[in-house]
């Protein structure tokens, strides 16, 4: 057997550790791209977050001057729920647009096109999403994710963008990562405490992706 | 380089002279199922298909029968803009549905980056309006179907396309197929008052390419 071709959108994922005190220039980024649609912050973004994978133990310092401590990348998958959701959306037979992340410890198994929920998921930890945005024939998701404001899960090992905070709400995608961790970790001993590091969550759906 | 994305599949049909009030009948019956998975839909481009392999391709409405004259298919892209507004529509409400099914007689070898039809006759086909055709879901994949009554100007359909808008060469483009011989079969003809044609859209956001 040769050759077998899904041309499903391509999705993939970063996920950036910044520095505790980043967490408000975070938020202050995230109110920008909601209130002027400026891409190139995202853009920008995705970029640096690259960088920072392609060479490891340099800096990597966003346009707005905070630097991505660690940053982890999967490419992952759109689930058939979720492409159906697109289709109902485009055709105008529902309104419930991509709203939130959703975040889980579990990645194993490996993400399957039947996927229809993030595998140990608490519900209550969806973040609604910081941004999203179309440019070109790419969606563009983003979420933040910090225990100081009381809205992680201790470790990230999946995550998925939902059109809904409740169960139930239909997956878009499922993005995983082999490790749980980054470093420096998230603080596990209680949310009150604020010596905790914000992860950004940035993802891409590309419809027609060239490779 | 290999292209991933949407595919596009599109059939245009010619039906018997006395078939334009079943096949109204059909989708007004259809529209009444829904715009996801409907049977009716599923059934139609089933039918599409069979005709296309050289079998029967045969409807049933209210007990009486009508079956497929004639048909031409051909396999196209998406367009760039169509594809953006699809991501636009993902995101933000409030913008033109894709609506309107157009055809015209042009040649021009389709492209992804072409925004509209090059011959384009009026008038589209509204499919929100049963009678005109569908625009509906059926797992991973969108289709559209535009009935043209046979009061449409005569035309040899060679080009096809789904739109935003009502008049020709406005609004955005979905899609581009051209029927030009060859694989495609050779384009259906039309002649004005004699009967209806159908023009059937299928775009599969998640196929599956296989070799081996």
């Amino acid at each position: 057997m040769g050759l077998i071709q899904d041309n499903r959108p391509r999705d993939w994922a970063y996920k950036a550790v910044f520095k505790e005190k980043d967490l408000p220039s975070l938020e202050e980024m995230a109110r920008r791209i909601r209130e002027t649609h400026d891409v190139s912050i995202i853009e920008d973004f995705n970029q640096k977050c690259e960088q920072k994978l392609q060479r490891q133990g340099e800096k990597a310092v966003l346009d707005n001057g905070l630097e991505i401590e660690a940053v982890t990348k999967s490419g992952d998958l759109v689930v058939n729920t979720g492409l159906q959701q697109c289709l109902n959306i485009i055709l105008g037979t529902s309104s419930a647009r991509f709203s939130h992340f959703g975040f889980s410890p579990g990645n194993v198994p490996a993400p399957a096109v039947t996927d229809t929920a993030l595998l140990v998921e608490t519900v209550a930890q969806r973040v609604v999403l910081s941004w999203s945005e179309s440019v070109g024939m790419r969606l563009y998701f983003g979420g933040i994710s910090s225990q100081t404001s009381g809205s992680a899960p201790t470790q990230v090992g999946e995550i998925g963008v939902y059109n809904g905070a409740a169960a139930g709400a239909i997956l878009l995608n499922r993005t995983s990562w082999p490790t749980t961790t980054l470093s420096p970790a998230q603080n596990t001993t209680s949310f009150s405490t604020i010596k905790t590091a914000p992860i950004v969550v940035s993802c891409v759906v590309q419809f027609c992706p060239v490779v | 380089m290999l292209k991933y994305g949407p595919k596009d599949t599109c059939y245009a049909t010619n039906w018997g002279d006395k078939d334009q009030p079943l096949l109204e009948k059909y989708f007004i019956k259809s529209a009444t199922l829904g715009r996801e998975d409907n049977p009716m839909v599923i059934e139609f481009f089933d039918q599409l298909e069979n005709k296309w392999n050289d079998h029967l391709g045969i409807l049933q409405i209210d007990g009486q029968t009508f079956e497929i004259i004639d048909i031409a298919k051909t396999k196209d892209i998406p367009t760039i803009q169509g594809m953006q507004w699809c991501c636009r529509q993902i995101i933000a409400a409030g913008l033109n549905p894709w609506r309107y099914h157009g055809v015209g007689s042009g040649t021009i070898e389709p492209r992804s980056y072409q925004q509209r039809l090059t011959t384009e006759t009026e008038p589209r086909a509204d499919m929100t309006v049963p009678a005109q055709g569908s625009a509906t879901r059926v797992s991973q994949s969108l289709r559209f179907i535009g009935i043209f009554p046979a009061s449409f100007p005569t035309i040899t359909v060679r080009e096809s396309a789904v739109f935003t808008n009502v008049t020709a060469y406005t609004g955005v483009m979905l899609n581009r197929q051209v029927f030009t011989g060859g694989a495609a079969g050779v384009p259906i003809t039309h002649t004005v008052s004699v009967a209806p044609f159908t023009v059937a859209t299928d775009i599969n956001f998640a196929s599956v390419t296989t070799w081996g």
